[in-house]
């Protein structure tokens, strides 16, 4: 079924299959595979997007869906998320980077809506992306620092 | 994954006459997908309505507050105005559901219609008294939430679709507890929601609601009938009576099963109605 969709800000009409779940369509039609497939029951937060600015899991999106929806991924190159994703190199967030695509976009989600987050703020909003390797602590850091780095830009 | 077709719904009376044998509906989508990925749902068409704007929506008249099937959770917490109070329990149960994510994507109509035993935002509707406005091809139809299930995510739906939920503001607070392993990402053990009116020491009147504990969330009458008109001096025994009704439930399931939700059980009651006991 054809779809019109925004992706990364780029327009497109696509002829999707109504079995394509949205991480499906990025990876396989798109070719867009810096999102990741952790564990497909939104249990892990890995292949988190964002749909119309709201976190999303894209293993529970179906294609059709996004139809005359914009969709963010961790390939965006929009100012905002580059910053975020300086930060993290900056403040050694990742150890193997498999979630980080998804925890970037999540923090983005916050950042868009919550200029000045707390330490508590942070937490609740990457409560839905697991990371194995680390203790959350240095991705924490790099989202509060990113908040001071992109209330700077503002001012 | 085995979707035969996928309709898009302009409005709610194209989706009722897309509604026939084999159609299933998908709003947020995060249990149906998980459900059509593992291959324990094949064969479908899918009819979305999470285009459905007139479904999406909070009202509130007076006491009165009808909530649009396609809400979604984060837009009912948006709304702390409405949903603080004497119903800071639903606002918690509310926010107990999986994750921002999830949260963000997943509706109240779906929690519902998934008739999932762990549905998270269903006890306490149930304590409520939630009255559901289901839509057909031959019109709509009002029916009270408690009757609405059937059995284990079989709900009284017959290639119809869920248009809202409405519920009084309770009077008196309502309570609820979540038994689950992490505050995040995690399905509940068991859940109880209640709403208990105290007097003098003797329960007057007492609503209690459960998830987890049987094949569907469910109102405990039994329960609710052996406690009205009991002082509240002790809660242990009523502990025990609660306890021994769920185990009787679930009496041909394993045994570190049944300890799960016994201990479960009585710490959600410990939770709910601990405060309004003596010890």
């Amino acid at each position: 079924m054809i779809i019109n969709t925004t992706i990364n800000g780029e327009k497109i009409e696509f002829d999707v299959s109504p079995n394509r779940r949205l991480i499906d369509f990025l990876r396989e039609d798109l070719h867009l595979t810096g999102t990741k497939e952790g564990c497909s029951e939104g249990e892990c937060g890995t292949c988190t997007v964002l749909l119309d600015g709201e976190a999303v899991d894209s293993c529970l999106v179906m294609a059709f869906q996004i139809d005359g929806k914009s969709v963010t991924t961790i390939e965006a190159t929009d100012d905002d998320l580059s910053i975020i994703k300086e930060t993290f190199l900056e403040e050694g967030a990742p150890q193997c980077g498999y979630c980080m695509p998804g925890m970037v976009l999540s923090a983005k989600g916050l950042l868009d809506k919550n200029k000045k987050p707390n330490r508590d703020d942070v937490k609740e909003a990457i409560s839905g992306n697991l990371c194995r390797c680390t203790g959350y602590t240095l991705i924490e850091d790099a989202i509060i620092k990113s908040s001071e780095k992109l209330g700077d830009d503002n001012e | 994954m085995k979707v035969k077709k996928a309709y898009i719904a302009k409005s709610i009376s194209e989706c009722v006459e897309l509604l026939v044998d084999n159609t299933k509906i998908i709003a947020g989508g995060t249990d149906i997908i998980i459900k059509l990925n593992e291959g324990h749902l094949s064969d479908v068409s899918l009819v979305d309505i999470s285009k459905l704007e007139e479904l999406r929506f909070i009202n509130k008249e007076d006491d009165v507050i009808t909530i649009g099937a396609n809400t979604t959770y984060t837009d009912i917490l948006d709304r702390p105005d409405i949903f603080k109070g004497n119903l800071e329990g639903f606002y918690n149960a509310i926010k107990s559901v999986g994750s921002p994510q999830i949260r963000n994507r997943g509706t109240i109509g779906g929690n519902i219609c998934n008739g999932s035993p762990a549905a998270d935002s269903v006890p306490p509707l149930l304590v409520l008294d939630a009255k559901l406005k289901i839509i057909g091809k031959n019109g709509e139809r009002i029916m009270p939430l408690k009757d609405f299930f059937k059995g284990k995510q079989e709900v009284d739906l017959n290639n119809e679709l869920l248009h809202s939920i409405t519920f009084n503001v309770p009077k008196l607070k309502l309570n609820f507890y979540k038994y689950s392993p992490r505050n995040a990402l995690a399905i509940t053990w068991g859940s109880i929601a209640s709403i208990i009116e105290v007097e003098s020491n003797i329960i007057k009147d007492i609503k209690i609601a459960s998830g987890g504990f049987s094949a569907y969330c469910m109102r405990e009458l039994e329960m609710e009938n052996a406690l009205i008109g009991k002082s509240t001096a002790s809660i242990d025994g009523f502990l025990d009576m609660a306890s021994s009704i769920v185990m009787k439930r679930i009496e041909d399931f394993p045994k570190d099963f049944k300890e799960m939700k016994e201990v479960t059980i009585k710490s959600a009651f410990r939770h709910v109605l601990g405060g309004h006991y003596d010890n």
